[in-house]
């Protein structure tokens, strides 16, 4: 077992996981529409704004907010996410979502970094009700905290974008409300002091994910008898969160930083069995929670 | 396999079947009625010989001389929008909630280029 905590790069998890900004990037491709594509009329199950000029998809926490105001049922953003969910849970966030990719960059900058308290990621839940559902649904979306009208993904995909083909035509710019750019310049100065800040506390998307972490297809599974303690897992983690305690915590984005030592590891439902080492010890082979 | 596995493999599968069902649902049948202004344009048809020898700047356009030959008219008419074509609409804002709770389009003509937020 002692061999197994010294090998922690050593797994095929590793190996993998060593490639996740390579793959987050081929994603991000995706979400450009490389031939142009813009296929507006479906959700991308990631946060990514339809106003950025190459978005190839409608953002689905958009959708929620816009329907919410229409008040009409978004059965189809609703069952790409449910779906999406039910596979694969928060792993879009670790591996597929443009802004998470750039709060991954903007972390690596070698700065101090500051780990919000746990009930501050609860945040997002209140933003998920707060702003993407019931105030919407009871103001509109000229309500000056319409989650769009807030959202630094838009500001920093839709907004700028736009502003500087503005500048270079020549024509006056159109600056986002204050509210907006507040937001923005408080979460992209945030990037680089906590790790992926508005996954962490606000990102209503983040927060659908999380919820999906207990019951999806596809998830991390914790093996006790393999564990020694080590804590490299709970070290490894950027938000804190140690996979041989909890697995399946709703902050957990998969991105298998923790699961090199093979006490955790990626498996689908149909795969998890109790260790044949874990049946000699007489203890449980799969904790999952 | 574990019970707790089981678990999660049962649970996963209803969720992503109800999620199916959904998208597919949103994506194939479901509707809902939008305002629509349209722009009628009829042909106008002047009874027989008033053409020639009308009342000066009776039937002319303002300012001219021409006789109109045809009117635009604008008329409200409500048309079943799909889910797909409403999300395409949101994401331009071309969808607002009209004071007696029914969806209106926001514009006649070309949508808008973007999203107003």
């Amino acid at each position: 077992m002692v061999s197994m905590a010294e090998s922690f790069f050593h797994t095929p998890a590793s190996k993998f996981s060593r490639y996740r900004t390579a793959i987050q990037g081929l994603f991000l491709v995706a979400w450009l529409g490389p031939l142009g594509l813009r296929v507006h009329t479906v959700c991308a199950p990631v946060f990514h704004c339809y106003a950025c000029p190459l978005a190839s998809f409608a953002c689905p926490i958009g959708i929620l907010a816009q329907f919410s105001a229409l008040h009409v049922m978004p059965f189809l953003a609703i069952g790409i996410l449910v779906v999406t969910g039910a596979l694969v849970g928060s792993f879009v966030c670790g591996w597929a979502c443009p802004f998470g990719l750039l709060q991954d960059l903007a972390a690596r900058v070698p700065l101090p970094k500051w780990d919000p308290p746990y009930w501050l990621t609860h945040m997002r839940y209140a933003a998920l009700v707060g702003l993407v559902i019931i105030l919407p649904w009871f103001f509109g979306e000229s309500h000056p905290l319409f989650f769009c009208r807030v959202c630094p993904a838009g500001a920093l995909e839709g907004s700028v974008p736009m502003m500087v083909t503005q500048a270079a035509a020549g024509q006056a710019v159109a600056w986002p409300n204050a509210m907006k750019l507040g937001v923005t310049g408080a979460v992209v100065l945030a990037m680089f002091f906590v790790r992926r800040p508005w996954c962490q506390i606000l990102c209503p998307l983040g927060a659908i994910f999380g919820l999906f972490n207990r019951i999806s297809l596809f998830a991390i599974r914790f093996y006790p008898a393999r564990c020694v303690d080590c804590g490299k897992c709970g070290a490894k983690c950027d938000f804190g969160v140690s996979s041989r305690i909890r697995a399946d915590d709703p902050r957990c984005i998969r991105c298998m930083e923790c699961v090199h030592c093979g006490a955790c590891q990626i498996e689908a439902a149909w795969q998890a069995k109790p260790s044949a080492l874990a049946a000699d010890l007489g203890v449980e082979g799969v904790r999952e929670r | 396999m574990t019970r707790e596995a089981f678990r999660r493999m049962a649970c996963a599968s209803l969720a992503a079947i109800a999620g199916l069902g959904l998208t597919v649902f949103g994506a194939g049948w479901h509707t809902h009625p939008v305002m629509v202004q349209k722009e009628i344009k009829e042909k106008l048809s002047l009874p027989p010989g008033m053409g020639e020898d009308r009342p000066a700047s009776f039937f002319s356009v303002p300012g001219t001389d021409a006789i109109p030959q045809e009117i635009v008219r604008r008329e409200t008419v409500t048309l079943p929008k799909s889910e797909p074509e409403m999300v395409l609409e949101a994401t331009r804002g071309g969808l607002e909630l009209a004071e007696d709770g029914r969806l209106r389009l926001t514009y006649s003509g070309a949508p808008p280029a973007r999203c107003p937020t």
